[in-house]
């Protein structure tokens, strides 16, 4: 059942980036990884993917108007936004623009891993 | 070979200065005779009593306000009584009289307003200087935090790399058949990213020491005096009494001298900081000597709350820091800027109470070398 499931991740920082792929693989979920907001939009994963866990600052577009992009476009991926450079006007937007969880870095695992499982099951009650 | 023993206290002011400045009440005092005679002797439609302006403005150099406006009523006072006198033995008719009575007049106003505009000018050089102070303050707290917001970042990516791989191994092997190969990639991952957020701290305090040092000939002595008198300003204002005890024979060492100068405000600064709540005395000393091993030595020592014990060696780690608004940054970049220079910083404590902290720089062609 968990297999189905595809975590797209998209962070500019190789470390996490490489981190968060295989995290989601050892916990058995399908991952992608993406080192910009625009490599994500081009490959034509969005529409396949069930969630979305991306960094707030990468060179190009931020994960915040990476999310924004993809509501206006109808496609609306469950979004996990992770960031390096924290502070509280940042989580107060993210989550009033609707993105599902707001994690400052360096996250735990189980921290992540409710998140994850709450966008998931969001999305599975909204049927799809 | 010292410069001046403890006894002595701070060493003497540069003498033309200080005697320009006993100089000047006389010379005011002067002009203030000389006003007066010519005041009384001129015709009476000679404001020669305007000039009193001047003994004003001369005595708003040495004068602090209440004396400033005693010497301002002495002016008005000579005036009325130069009037006075002119009237009674110089003048020969009452229309000489009036017009002296209204350049009388005349001049005491002028006293007044310039001696009003003196002392407002003063409270607004006062506020003027308050408010650079705050801004150079603040601007130091805003460059920092944005620092350390900036450090932080750069640290927190390895950092939440390091997390993510230290969680992905273990769950590689708990699983019901470990996957020993995803776990060593893994553990591989974690090393990278541990080393990535050493070498990123490392280049911060590059950065602090901006690659290799000037190498020029300095007088540490010169050099800490200098400092000394640029801090002079904030001791006098939390009442400390700065001394030096700086040796004579101090060979000039080959260094880098805005770094060098660096590290003593910074020891400065602490041992300011240190003094902050302590009751009775407040001595910041200030030492240099050669050491038998043949190194300058420049200490720094204090009568503040001291080192805090076991933790004294912590003191020089990055971010480690036991002032309330510290960045712990300061000993920090100091002591890679003395080993940068082959040499050593350390503290200890000073008797009967606060600290000492005192470093070494090899001289001579040993430093050339």
């Amino acid at each position: 059942m968990q297999e189905t499931f595809l975590i797209s991740v998209v962070d500019d920082d190789e470390s996490v980036r490489e981190a968060l792929v295989d995290l989601m693989r050892s916990h058995g979920y399908l991952a992608e990884a993406y080192e910009s907001a625009a490599s994500f939009l081009d490959s034509g994963r969005a529409e396949a993917t069930d969630c979305l866990i991306a960094d707030m600052h990468m060179p190009g577009m931020t994960g915040l108007e990476l999310h924004g992009r993809l509501m206006a476009e109808g496609a609306s991926i469950p979004t996990i936004l992770i960031t390096a450079r924290h502070n509280e006007g940042l989580r107060a937007r993210s989550l009033h623009q609707g993105v599902c969880c707001y994690l400052p870095k360096p996250f735990a695992e189980d921290e992540l891993m409710r998140c994850l499982h709450s966008a998931l099951g969001d999305r599975g009650e909204d049927g799809a | 070979m010292i410069d001046s023993p403890p006894s002595m206290g701070p060493p003497p002011d540069p003498a033309p200065a200080r005697q320009r400045a006993s100089l000047l009440p006389i010379a005011t005092v002067a002009v203030a005779v000389a006003i007066f005679i010519a005041d009384t002797f001129t015709p009476p439609d000679c404001i020669v009593g305007g000039l009193y302006v001047v003994v004003i403005l001369m005595a708003g150099r040495f004068c602090e306000a209440r004396r400033l406006w005693q010497v301002a009523l002495g002016c008005i006072g000579l005036t009325i009584v130069a009037q006075f006198l002119a009237h009674r033995y110089v003048l020969e008719n009452d229309q000489a009289a009036y017009i002296g009575i209204f350049n009388s007049s005349v001049t005491i106003v002028a006293v007044g307003l310039s001696c009003y505009l003196v002392l407002r000018g003063r409270t607004a050089e006062a506020a003027m200087r308050q408010a650079q102070a705050d801004l150079a303050r603040m601007s130091r707290v805003t460059t920092m935090g944005e620092l350390t917001a900036s450090i932080a970042h750069e640290v927190n990516q390895p950092i939440a790399g390091v997390v993510t791989n230290a969680g992905a191994c273990l769950r590689w092997l708990a699983a019901d058949k470990p996957d020993l190969d995803k776990a060593r990639e893994a553990a591989s991952r974690i090393v990278r990213d541990g080393t990535r957020a050493a070498e990123i701290i490392s280049r911060i305090r590059q950065v602090f020491t901006r690659g290799s040092p000037e190498q020029r000939a300095l007088d540490l002595n010169q050099m800490t005096r200098e400092t000394a008198d640029l801090l002079g300003g904030e001791a006098k204002q939390r009442q400390v009494a700065v001394k030096m005890e700086l040796a004579s024979d101090l060979p000039q060492i080959v260094g880098d001298r805005i770094q060098l100068q660096q590290v003593v405000v910074n020891l400065i600064v602490n041992g300011l900081d240190a003094m902050r709540d302590v009751e009775g005395t407040r001595d910041l000393v200030l030492r240099s000597r050669l050491t038998p091993e043949g190194e300058a030595m420049v200490s720094v020592s204090d009568t503040g709350v001291g080192l805090p014990g076991p933790q004294t060696d912590q003191l020089f780690d990055a971010f480690f820091t036991t002032k309330p608004h510290g960045t712990g940054m300061g000993l920090s970049i100091s002591r890679s800027i003395i080993e940068a220079h082959r040499g050593r910083l350390w503290a200890t404590p000073n008797t009967p109470r606060g600290a000492i902290f005192q470093f070494v720089i090899p001289i001579g062609d040993d430093a050339q070398a």
